[in-house]
């Protein structure tokens, strides 16, 4: 069996993977920011 | 090169070929500085502290390759029965040492769980030293304002240098020791091993870290960023949480330092300049954005696949250059860095406001609050609210009055 081969897509799918992850966790917490911060500005535009 | 890349992914056989090589070799480049930079984001990003010195740190975990676990396993082997060279003394430590890791390496091929174990000793004993000296750094550096701060550490940076290069017991001076190759019992190359094991440890370290920046603790080094008076004030102990944040990032940083070690299979203390553990990482964290593990990440992978293109490449850029080619990636740090600093201040990704996972934003802004302040007990005093106030200026007026 050739370890090398399986290593080095596995190392891949690692390398590919952290980043994909982090940056779904980015857009995920940036939209929930958004969503949170939207009945605050519509609170404001009110009392003006 | 994106052909070649695909090319060599498609076509290679043997996988650590050609461009292959190249791709094991930023893999783990990117994970090693992965770790460096999110422990710099942890530090500077989050909590404010300019760490100029992690240079200090990566270095703290190649001496613990070399001036420990090798010793150990030399010790381990010797008593094992296998015949070794003398190593105790400095000449022996040195000029044996690839004749003794030779022998011990033969020895190593058979027994994968003590290559194992000596891995897993050395970065427990790494993040514990890297803990200790991030100890030792704050003791003298912590109370002082962030420029006095930053020149402290540069001048640790190039201290533990000048340590290891003197010392000769640590790491073999200026000749360097080599490393036994505790994955020798792999079949195939043991850097595709050692790049796995990085990037896992990369992944780790950032799980590690967004806990920690999310929980109530995250939420305080921030606050001791923004304003450390502030914090000081309402009896936080800025100083002790400063110690903890750097003892923690020393921790972690110190564990790259001996996964590059490993991976050399070699430890000398011109690996490990300040320049390049340093202020590449500091690059890498403006470049993507401070105060954000993505920015961090994306500047790594810039950064990191940019250098070793240009590291493999230099043949053929020097055709291209009036100058001589070793300097251009000094030259592109210090252009990168004005230019980022310049046009980019807050990085290509830029912070976000903290986002607390579990708490609901739209719930806690829509909620209508009602307080039944009758319930409420009252305070004592003739200050507790308006009728307090009446009474006390009451009581002024009857004092005067008498």
């Amino acid at each position: 069996m050739d370890w090398d081969q399986i290593l080095f897509w596995v190392m891949i799918a690692i390398w590919v993977i952290m980043p994909a992850f982090i940056v779904y966790e980015e857009i995920r917490e940036r939209r929930a920011l958004a969503a949170s911060e939207a009945p605050a500005e519509e609170i404001e535009a009110v009392n003006e | 090169m994106i052909q070649e890349i695909a090319l060599g992914l498609l076509t290679s056989s043997v996988a650590v070929e050609g461009t292959s090589r190249l791709i094991v070799d930023i893999a783990m480049y990117f994970g090693l500085f992965v770790i460096v930079a999110m422990a710099l984001n942890f530090q500077y990003g989050n909590a404010g502290i300019p760490n100029m010195g992690c240079a200090v740190q990566v270095i703290i975990g190649g001496f613990t390759v070399s001036a420990i676990t090798t010793r150990l396993i030399l010790t381990l082997v010797g008593n094992a029965g296998v015949e070794i060279l003398p190593w105790t003394s400095d000449y022996d430590w040195v000029y044996n040492s690839p004749k003794n890791v030779n022998i011990v390496n033969s020895w190593l091929s058979g027994e994968p769980l003590f290559g194992v174990s000596m891995l897993l000793f050395t970065l427990a004993v790494s993040l514990i030293l890297g803990a200790i000296i991030g100890w030792i750094i704050a003791l003298p550096a912590i109370r002082l304002r962030a420029t006095y701060l930053m020149i402290v550490l540069i001048t640790m940076a190039d201290a533990s240098q000048i340590f290891g290069r003197n010392v000769v017991w640590i790491s073999g001076g200026t000749l360097g020791i080599f490393i036994p190759d505790i994955f020798k019992w792999y079949p195939g190359d043991r850097t595709l091993v050692m790049a796995i094991i990085t990037l896992l440890i990369g992944l780790i370290s950032f799980f590690i870290f967004r806990t920690m920046l999310n929980s109530p603790y995250g939420r305080l080094m921030r606050a001791i960023r923004e304003n450390e008076v502030t914090v000081g004030s309402v009896g936080k102990n800025v100083v002790g949480i400063r110690r903890n944040i750097l003892m923690f990032a020393s921790g972690i940083t110190a564990i790259s330092g001996a996964l590059l070690g490993f991976y050399f299979s070699y430890v000398v203390e011109a690996n490990y300049q300040r320049a390049l553990w340093t202020y590449w990482p500091w690059l890498m964290l403006i470049l993507g954005g401070p105060g954000n593990n993505a920015g961090t990440f994306l500047g790594c992978a810039l950064v990191v696949a940019m250098r070793r293109v240009i590291l493999v490449n230099k043949w053929f850029l020097q055709e291209i250059f009036f100058f001589p080619v070793a300097y251009f990636e000094q030259i592109l740090l210090g252009v990168l860095l004005i230019s980022v600093i310049m046009f980019r201040p807050n990085g290509l990704i830029p912070e976000k406001l903290l986002y607390i996972p579990g708490v609901n934003y739209r719930r806690l802004v829509d909620e209508e609050v009602v307080v039944d302040w009758r319930g409420a007990p009252k305070a004592r005093g003739a200050s507790s609210g308006i009728s307090g106030i009446f009474r006390m200026l009451g009581g002024k007026k009857e004092e005067a009055g008498e």
